[in-house]
């Protein structure tokens, strides 16, 4: 088949790319891009996360028995609208329970979520930045979350990681976030449009496997950073 | 104030007298900068200027058609736009409150939680917006505003100058206008064909042939910005954010290549004498032209690179995010 | 004017490695965990730092980094952290906040520590109970903005760390400027307080604020009028031209080993500044520069 990016096959993903430590300031930065511009004639889903944090709480948002958490999205031009407050909830849902936040009490953890390139679905691309400027910062985390879309189109096709085009045309969308536990639980389901039961269970199985392949990949990014600084490390002591 | 400490204060004013400051480097000298162009594929043109250790100005440049004005119907127009990345604001208060401005309005709040609910990161958007918008918006700026009308009376080209700063440590606006001025020499215009229908109706074609686009009439006049910060009685350039807490006044002047002053904004709360004002802009004028020679030479380096890697068939790479600090 | 204009450089690239859970530095195999991922489900070992416990009491990673095992603990390191104290740990801090008997001090830790005004020395040593008039003039010790070098004296019940400044090396800081670094570069030893043969003093925080400067004369404890004014003075000495230039020099030597992600104790200083004397001080904001003096230095520290 021949997707409207030029992509030849439903499962294909666009490629990954990723960067670490991006800001100074934050004590945790990463960008998570679907599609490098390296390819231009795919389209690019790109979002920067960074992670505050833990830091001091201001007293009103105190909680004496774990870390406040704050997430904020950021359109990638004009100011916040009810869309990002969606996106905001819904990260939120997915990221809070894998903070540690009980090892962080009476502190504050800020995540900000900066939109910069929309092509396809950017709840799944934000999931992943942030786990990785997660990492990035240090935080305790119960397990590590990554993301992926899928679309139906009207001929009943399953299609990963779906373009802009191809959501506008697609019967139902599902977006699934997976931890790397054995188990590999599911901690965000969001579905729209019409489907049956069949085809949602078989966008979560495609989907799930296709996370295994973030995750991979995140590992990977974080290794080569860790081996890096460790080797420097090593030699300069 | 706070955020500083007496004796840090006079240890830096006290090296700006002796032409030694804190990194070693004289009142006259600027840091590295790490720059490059079209890195924002969307775009009409773009570029990243990094200084130093930290300050990180990311520019975008995106041309649209729209009406022209009904008061100047003839010319098309330049609109700016200056926004902190939204981390920076917040993270300052862990990191000494190395932000001069935001420092400065929290002496009347202690805690500096509270400058983070008003409206403190707008209103430094603000500034440097308007900063940028008041040299960029007029005839000063030395582009040509008339070709960029498309049909008189109808039509036109308004550039929209997007910067966006991902990181700090001094000098930013300095950095935003040699950003602007880089992503400004990397920007196309598509053209356009017009049609006369007669009756005074005309009727104009967007050609989307990449090969067609051209640049700006008179980006080799786009001034920048140099900021001469006023510490003791002497006056250093490419502040540090140190040095920032410590500056009793500011003066940004914009200078084009032809050693023209393009534009000159007072900054911070102390007073400048007259003598000592001439005396800033003279310098100014000198390390303006200086910079913009260096910066063009630069820009013209890169993309007689880019150009080669073309015509011989290799990979562009563009490095953008995922470059190496 | 001049002024360097370079081109980003691509990151370089690390070496491949040999299979997906060990990798391989110097020699020996170092085990690398993501948040999630289990260490060891033996009961015979004890959780530490970077990690917690499942409901069947399997040791999990909370943290990217290195396993580190110390008989029976196992912890996880992640290399980048804020600074998480430890008793007898030497910092230097920012002071925040005055507040009631105590002063809130930025340590780039999660929380701001605490110096109370009963942990700090009074001027000349003198041993006596702080009263209400120490108590209103508490600015006169130490204001919002002041500098300190202090050591880690205990943690209070929510985690904040307290601190102490009682003892003559810990004082006001003055008569220089601090460098930040990461602070998991500077490595714990026997002194934190350091006179290098340039001169130069340096109090090297375990939270990495390095404070660089020109060192205080006078006996702090001594009952001298002219010494107990010292103490908490707001004054710089007067500072030479020659002695700014080597405190620069330490600064940037300092920055040059940050950037490139080395550890930082005295001897590595020492052999970094011996190697940046053929370039004049601002040259050691430069890139290759950078390079070409870490890169010496650390080569004399393996041909020990």
């Amino acid at each position: 088949m021949k997707r409207s990016d030029g992509r030849t096959e439903a499962t294909q993903l666009r490629a990954f790319a990723a960067s670490q430590s991006l800001l100074n300031r934050a004590d945790g930065s990463a960008k998570f891009s679907f599609g490098t511009h390296l390819n231009s004639y795919l389209g690019e889903s790109t979002v920067v996360a960074s992670v505050v944090g833990p830091a001091e709480v201001k007293i009103r948002d105190e909680k004496m028995d774990e870390a406040t958490v704050e997430l904020i999205v950021r359109p990638a031009v004009g100011f916040p609208t009810t869309k990002e407050k969606v996106l905001e909830r819904a990260l939120r849902q997915t990221m809070e329970p894998t903070i540690l936040s009980g090892m962080m009490p009476r502190t504050l953890i800020q995540i900000v979520v900066q939109i910069e390139q929309v092509d396809g679905n950017i709840l799944s691309t934000a999931v992943n930045a942030i786990s990785l400027a997660m990492l990035d910062a240090g935080l305790p985390m119960s397990s590590l979350v990554a993301s992926i879309t899928a679309a139906i189109d009207q001929q009943d096709n399953i299609l990963l990681d779906p373009s802009s085009q191809e959501l506008e045309n697609a019967t139902s969308v599902h977006t699934f976030a997976f931890d790397n536990t054995s188990s590999y639980n599911l901690l965000l389901s969001h579905s729209a449009g019409a489907f049956s039961e069949d085809q949602y269970f078989s966008c979560l199985e495609a989907c799930k496997h296709a996370s295994e392949r973030v995750h991979a990949f995140i590992r990977t990014a974080v290794e080569k950073k860790i081996q890096k600084e460790y080797q420097q490390l090593q030699s300069s002591s | 104030m706070p955020y500083l400490s007496q004796a840090e204060r006079d240890y830096i004013t006290e090296g700006v007298q002796s032409d030694l400051r804190a990194d070693g480097r004289g009142r006259l000298d600027y840091r590295a900068l790490v720059l490059e162009t079209g890195i924002i594929s969307q775009a009409n043109g773009s570029a990243r200027v990094r200084l130093g250790d930290g300050t990180d100005v990311l520019v975008g440049v995106k041309v649209e058609i729209d009406q022209v004005e009904p008061d100047a119907d003839n010319v098309g127009k330049v609109v700016c736009n200056v926004e902190w990345y939204d981390i920076l604001s917040f993270c300052f208060h862990y990191v000494h409150g190395y932000d001069s401005n935001y420092a400065k309005r929290t002496i009347s709040s202690p805690s500096a939680s509270q400058q983070f609910e008003g409206h403190g990161a707008d209103d430094l958007n603000n500034e440097l917006t308007q900063a940028l918008q008041r040299v960029l918006g007029g005839p000063q700026c030395g582009i040509n505003f008339e070709k960029l009308c498309i049909i008189k009376g109808q039509q036109c080209w308004i550039v929209y100058i997007d910067a966006m700063i991902l990181d700090y440590s001094g000098n930013v606006l300095d950095t935003i206008f040699m950003a602007t001025k880089a992503a400004l020499f990397n920007t196309r215009i598509p053209k356009t064909q017009i049609q006369d229908l007669g009756d005074g109706e005309f009727e104009f074609e967007v050609l989307d042939d990449v090969e067609d686009a051209e640049r700006l009439d008179g980006i080799e006049n786009i001034p920048i910005g140099v900021t001469l910060n006023k510490i003791g009685t002497g006056h250093i350039i490419d502040a540090s954010p140190l040095e920032e807490l410590c500056t009793e006044a500011k003066l940004t002047i914009a200078v084009n290549k032809d050693s023209q002053i393009c534009g000159i904004q007072k900054g911070a709360e102390g007073g400048i004498e007259p003598g000592l004002m001439s005396e800033m802009i003279q310098t100014a004028k000198r390390i303006g032209q200086s910079l913009i020679q260096q910066l063009d030479q630069k820009l013209q380096d890169e993309e007689r690179q880019v150009d080669e890697k073309r015509l011989n068939g290799e990979n562009i790479e563009k490095l953008g995010f995922f470059a190496m600090v | 004017m001049d002024v360097q204009i370079l081109s980003p450089e691509a990151p370089s690239k690390t070496n491949s490695h040999k299979n997906q859970n060990a990798m391989d530095v110097d020699g020996g195999d170092v085990q690398l965990v993501m948040p999630g991922e289990t260490i060891t489900s033996d009961l015979q070992f004890m959780r530490g730092h970077g990690t917690y416990l499942d409901s069947e009491s399997t040791v999990i990673s909370s943290v990217a980094g290195v396993v580190e095992r110390v008989n029976k603990l196992i912890s996880v390191r992640a290399l980048k952290a804020r600074y998480t104290g430890e008793i007898g740990d030497i910092v230097v801090g920012r002071i925040t906040e005055v507040a009631p008997k105590r002063w809130k001090v930025n340590v780039n830790g999660r929380q701001d520590a605490i110096l109370m005004l009963s942990a700090i020395s009074l001027p000349g040593g003198i041993q006596r109970r702080k009263n209400e008039e120490d108590e209103l003039q508490m600015r006169k010790f130490f204001a919002e903005g002041d500098m300190v070098a202090a050591e880690v004296q205990a943690f209070f019940v929510d985690g904040a760390i307290g601190l102490h400044t009682r003892g003559h090396q810990f004082s006001k800081l003055r008569n220089g400027s601090l460098v930040v670094v990461p602070s998991a570069l500077v490595q714990r030893c026997k002194s934190h307080f350091h006179l290098l043969p340039c001169g130069v003093h340096l109090v090297l925080g375990l939270n990495g604020y390095i404070w660089v400067s020109k060192p205080v004369i006078g006996n702090p404890e001594s009952t001298d009028e002219a010494d107990i004014e010292r103490t908490y003075s707001n004054k710089n000495d007067i500072i030479d031209d020659a002695e700014r230039e080597s405190i620069a020099r330490v600064c940037n030597c300092l920055r040059a080993l940050a950037r490139k992600f080395m550890h930082i104790n005295d001897t590595i200083i020492i052999y970094t500044y011996e190697a940046s004397l053929k370039y004049p001080v601002k040259d050691l904001l430069k890139k290759d520069v950078v390079d070409s003096i870490t890169s010496e230095a650390s080569q004399k520290l393996t041909m020990e």
